[in-house]
């Protein structure tokens, strides 16, 4: 389904304040999510005018955590839980975006076992294949 | 941005044959880990990932880019106030150009995380 692009995203994400690393969590369905997001300058991942690799592996984790927080908060009426990367690999970045930029990243979920997600992404500028690659990311329950 | 003198600072540096390992400091009270999460600070795992790429510029005196993540695994999370001083090994070979650097961020007995990337120079 596509999502309301009014809903606030760190309603869906256990990161706040300057870490939020999506815009807006755009689509979702049983397999897949889709996100937005603009490279600004005061971005904390932003070195002069280029969006670093970390930043571009937050954006994806947190594209993955926002479905997860949606599918908690709005589907299982429960509460918004804590992820972690537990694993990133085969992972390939073609270069860094800039500011001005908009990123199109999709993730695929490849695999659930237990509260561990695996997840298959891809980051886009104007259609541009610009990242892609694995990453596991683990769900806890309390702190 | 850089997490360097900012997010962590380096306390000492020491070679043995082919490694080289670094002892840092986190700083606890940096705005990443209000954020990150808020009332549960734990280092972000993307910050590793960065503080292992300004550990290997900083060794080579070079600009890196990360071009690929062979893997990298996370097994532990750091609590910057339990672990305020961790250690990162790093083992650099260079091939074709590319700079293959394996890494392991650790405290004692605890490995935290293990990384395998390669990188390319940033040309300037």
């Amino acid at each position: 389904m596509d999502l309301n692009p009014d809903m606030n995203v760190r309603e869906l994400l256990p990161q706040q304040g300057r870490f939020v690393m999506i815009d807006r969590l755009r689509h979702l369905d049983e397999t897949a999510a889709v996100s937005s997001m603009t490279v600004k300058g005061d971005n904390i991942f932003v070195d002069g005018d280029v969006f670093s690799e970390a930043g571009i592996i937050e954006n994806i984790a947190q594209t993955a955590a926002a479905r997860m927080g949606y599918i908690g908060k709005y589907i299982n009426r429960g509460e918004v839980k804590i992820g972690y990367i537990g694993e990133i690999k085969n992972f390939v970045i073609e270069r860094c975006p800039r500011t001005g930029e908009e990123l199109t990243t999709s993730v695929e979920i490849a695999g659930e076992i237990f509260s561990t997600l695996m997840v298959q992404a891809k980051v886009t500028v104007n259609s541009e294949l610009i990242a892609h690659g694995s990453m596991k990311i683990a769900v806890i329950d309390t702190p | 941005m850089k997490l360097r003198d900012d997010f962590f600072r380096i306390l000492a540096a020491q070679t043995c044959q082919d490694q080289i390992e670094y002892s840092i400091r986190l700083d606890s009270g940096h705005s990443i880990y209000r954020d990150h999460f808020p009332g549960n600070p734990v280092t972000p795992g993307v910050c590793i990932i960065q503080t292992v790429k300004e550990l290997s510029e900083e060794n080579l005196n070079r600009a890196l880019f990360l071009h690929r993540i062979a893997r990298v695994r996370y097994f532990k999370a750091i609590n910057p106030v339990d672990n305020e001083i961790i250690n990162v090994s790093l083992n650099i070979s260079e091939k074709d150009g590319y700079y293959n650097v394996n890494a392991r961020v650790f405290a004692d007995e605890t490995v935290f995380a293990q990384l395998s990337m390669i990188f390319g120079s940033v040309s300037v």
